[in-house]
């Protein structure tokens, strides 16, 4: 049957499907829209997965006597012949094997059955996977595959899916009890062995996860009402429960990670025995919902000399963000200012301060996987689509505050004191070339021993981050020691000192620039070496304090 | 400053009972006018607000500069009582903080949940006196960075150490009698107005300038 209208693609919907009144069979007519002929030949590999053949394990319920033929016809609706290459694939004695069937010519708005029964003839299979692959303009070629029963009362569709590299796929429903159970095939399509990790979520949060190995083009199907009537536990030993009749699946990589790419078509089925239906699940390419188009953080500061990190994010399907630096190519418009290292190399997006000033970053993604929405129907897209994401943002590299200069000392009583002096120092932040720092937040990181003062009381300092303190426009700040009150015990206690004097330039850098080392007592405050009062023998103006 | 207003209504007598209260942060502010003697704004004044807690002390003084209206404002201010600050050496207000310049207690305000932010008004002067001059080696005519201890004749505990470059400008308490000490690594002592011990000590009125030119002379070596 073939519908042709004059209106926008999207403006028409069809279903369709047979069925015998007389005995209620029914299944549904795959549909596909002809993509116009100027399209672009592209090659398509699709695979048929889990196609039920002869008798099925008691526990799945089916009438003792049923037999079960898996089936594959074809409709080529463009306006050039299909050469489709297929193959079947299926477990024999525990080992994946393989038959190729050959090529199939199909002309032009003409239909061609594939003999899958007779190359089955003399086989021991209980479930099989339809591989095919043709050259041709996209969605050129329609399916219907499956499996029915010699009576022609069980037909059980199976709907085609893509094979391809991706990332994670997920059913987003399964059912279990009532009559019903859900059943899930997977085939790996690759020539190298892959691990995977069934996670099934039911409940409030709770989790079954199941562990499976596939051979180099083999198959595996799970049943979910098996896994909970066996009490089989996952790898965290927690079984499936029988109350567990609702909730969906996700097929990741062995290690459970949602972005690590797979390579396994996925196709699931809910099904029951007594009424005979079964109905297709729809499954989901999980990956990229969305991509900003700044990398993070934005803005990128460090200082001279300084290697940081630069991510290629995005938004993933469940809201996590995915970083795909490894998959992007890096590039940066001004190498004396910035380089970062690219694909290939150890560390993408790993950015080096090649001098002061100010660069951009850009990033390019190579195949990222795009999330797709739910995959429903015959047959679906041919492969998990990717998205090549251009992502950019500034990097600003800075000088480094390489020391202080003395410019400044008092010594007097403290506020309120009769007797506990206070020590003020003006310093001067400067870069290595002797210029001025100006205006920069800075913080403290003291190392405090020996106090010796009764009543002990924490002592104030600005503490990185939450309490930064600021130089001045000419890069000047002052700095304040003392024990500040006169109601301590004995006199000339206190505390030994090491005090780092650093530079917040963000939350993980913060480089320092002088350090200093002493005393605070209350008669006397030693910096450096230098002890006060008399002032006179204090640090002098012009004393320079590195890191 | 966004404020919440919680009221909750006593229905035996209809009473409204309402409750100011910071919309979230856990920091106030302080702010104000800082004026001179005849009551005029004054621009460029350092203003610093001190938390009164007795706390050892090894951090940065955060000052701001009050504007040309005189007005400032002292943010990110944890809870507690502060002492506010000034110092304007220039104009001859020197830091109000050293006893040695100022027995006046400090305006003091506090912040809190239920007040989050203070009003002050501080009133500057009297002005000190300025001592300002070159420090030299007495025989060769070197300039010489050095450090000068003053104090309070009448009370030795009020006193002030600090580093002198050879061309130094020095506040000193207006009508207050001062001592003076010049050392330097090297030199003899050096007392005002010119002598190895202490002499006659210095007074000055507020804003005036007196010119002292300080000779040190070198320590003689032991033969």
């Amino acid at each position: 049957m073939r519908i042709a209208f004059d209106a926008d693609a999207d403006s028409l919907s069809v279903v369709g499907g047979i069925e015998d009144d007389a005995h209620g069979y029914s299944a549904n007519i795959p549909l596909g829209a002809a993509s116009p002929a100027g399209n672009a030949r592209t090659k398509t590999s699709l695979a048929s997965t889990g196609m039920m053949a002869g008798k099925q394990d008691p526990m799945m319920g089916f009438p003792d006597a049923l037999r079960f033929e898996p089936y594959a016809y074809f409709r080529n609706i463009g306006d050039s012949a299909i050469h489709l290459s297929s193959s079947l694939y299926y477990d024999h004695n525990g080992k994946a094997r393989s038959s190729a069937f050959p090529e199939l010519l199909i002309p032009p708005h003409q239909s061609r059955e594939l003999a899958i029964s007779e190359a089955l003839r003399g086989i021991d299979a209980s479930s099989v996977t339809l591989a095919y692959s043709y050259t041709g303009t996209p969605n050129a070629l329609i399916a219907a595959t499956g499996s029915v029963d010699q009576t022609g009362n069980y037909v059980f569709e199976v709907e085609p899916r893509g094979v391809s590299q991706t990332a994670s796929k997920s059913a987003i429903y399964w059912l279990m009890g009532n009559g019903f159970d859900t059943m899930y095939s997977l085939w790996n399509p690759s020539n190298q062995p892959q691990d995977l990790l069934l996670t099934f979520r039911y409940g409030v949060g709770q989790t079954y996860e199941h562990p499976m190995h596939l051979q180099p083009s083999g198959t595996a199907m799970v049943d979910i009402m098996q896994l909970a009537q066996m009490g089989m536990p996952d790898r965290n030993g927690h079984e499936l429960p029988l109350s567990a009749t609702e909730g969906s699946l996700i097929v990741s990589a062995g290690n459970g990670s949602e972005y690590d790419p797979i390579s396994v078509a996925v196709a699931g089925g809910i099904y029951n025995p007594k009424t005979a239906t079964c109905n297709p699940t729809c499954e989901t390419c999980n990956g990229c919902a969305s991509f900003p188009s700044n990398l993070t953080p934005n803005p990128f500061g460090e200082p001279v000399a300084n290697s940081g990190w630069l991510y290629s994010q995005c938004s993933w399907y469940n809201g996590t963000q995915y970083t795909y630096n490894n998959n992007a190519n890096w590039s940066s418009n001004n190498g004396g200012v910035a380089t970062v290292q690219t694909k290939g190399q150890s560390y993408p997006g790993l950015t080096y301060g090649a001098g002061a000033g100010s660069a951009t970053i850009s990033s390019f993604g190579q195949s990222i996987p795009t999330n797709a929405g739910q995959i429903c129907g015959s047959p679906g897209p041919p492969a998990c689509p990717v998205a090549a994401p251009a992502q950019s943002g500034p990097a600003n590299i800075s000088k480094v505050p390489a020391y202080m200069l003395v410019e400044d000392v008092e010594v007097t009583t403290c506020d309120g004191c009769a007797k506990t002096v206070a020590q003020f120092v003006t310093y001067g932040v400067k870069y290595a070339d002797g210029s001025s720092a100006g205006s920069i937040p800075i913080c403290e990181s003291p190392t405090l021993s020996n106090q010796t003062c009764s009543p002990q009381r924490n002592v104030s300092f600005n503490k990185c981050g939450t309490d930064n303190g600021t130089t001045d426009a000419g890069g000047s700040f002052e700095d304040e020691w003392s024990i500040a009150t006169d109601t301590v015990s004995p006199i000339g206690c206190g505390f030994d000192l090491t005090d780092k004097w650093q530079w917040y330039q963000s939350a993980a850098l913060q480089p320092t620039f002088a350090t200093l080392t002493g005393y605070v007592h209350t008669n006397a405050v030693k910096t450096n070496g230098y002890t006060v009062p008399p002032q006179s023998a204090g640090m002098p103006t012009g004393f320079k304090i590195t890191p | 400053m966004r404020y919440i207003r919680i009221c909750q209504i006593v229905a035996a007598d209809i009473l409204l009972f309402c409750v100011a209260a910071k919309a979230g942060g856990q920091t106030g502010y302080v702010f104000g006018t800082v004026i001179n003697e005849q009551g005029s704004p004054v621009a460029g004044v350092k203003v610093t607000a001190k938390l009164v807690d007795d706390a050892p002390i090894i951090r940065v003084i955060r000052y701001v500069e009050t504007g040309t209206d005189g007005r400032f404002r002292i943010d990110r201010l944890s809870w507690g009582e502060y002492k506010i600050f000034t110092k304007k050496d220039s104009d001859g207000y020197p830091n109000s903080a050293s006893t040695f310049y100022s027995n006046t207690p400090a305006p003091r305000i506090k912040l809190s949940p239920v007040s989050p932010d203070a009003s002050v008004t501080i009133n500057l002067g009297p002005k000190a006196g300025f001592v300002k001059g070159t420090i030299t080696d007495s025989v060769t005519g070197a300039p010489i960075d050095a450090g000068v201890h003053v104090w309070q004749t009448f009370n030795p505990n009020y006193w002030l150490e600090k580093s002198l470059r050879s061309q130094y400008l020095l506040l000193i308490p207006s009508n207050v009698q001062v001592g003076m000490e010049v050392q330097a690594k090297g030199y003899e002592p050096w007392y005002y107005p010119g002598s190895a011990a202490p002499g006659r000590p210095l007074i000055e009125a507020p804003g005036q300038a007196i010119i002292v030119d300080v000779r040190l002379t070198p320590i003689r070596k032991q033969p």
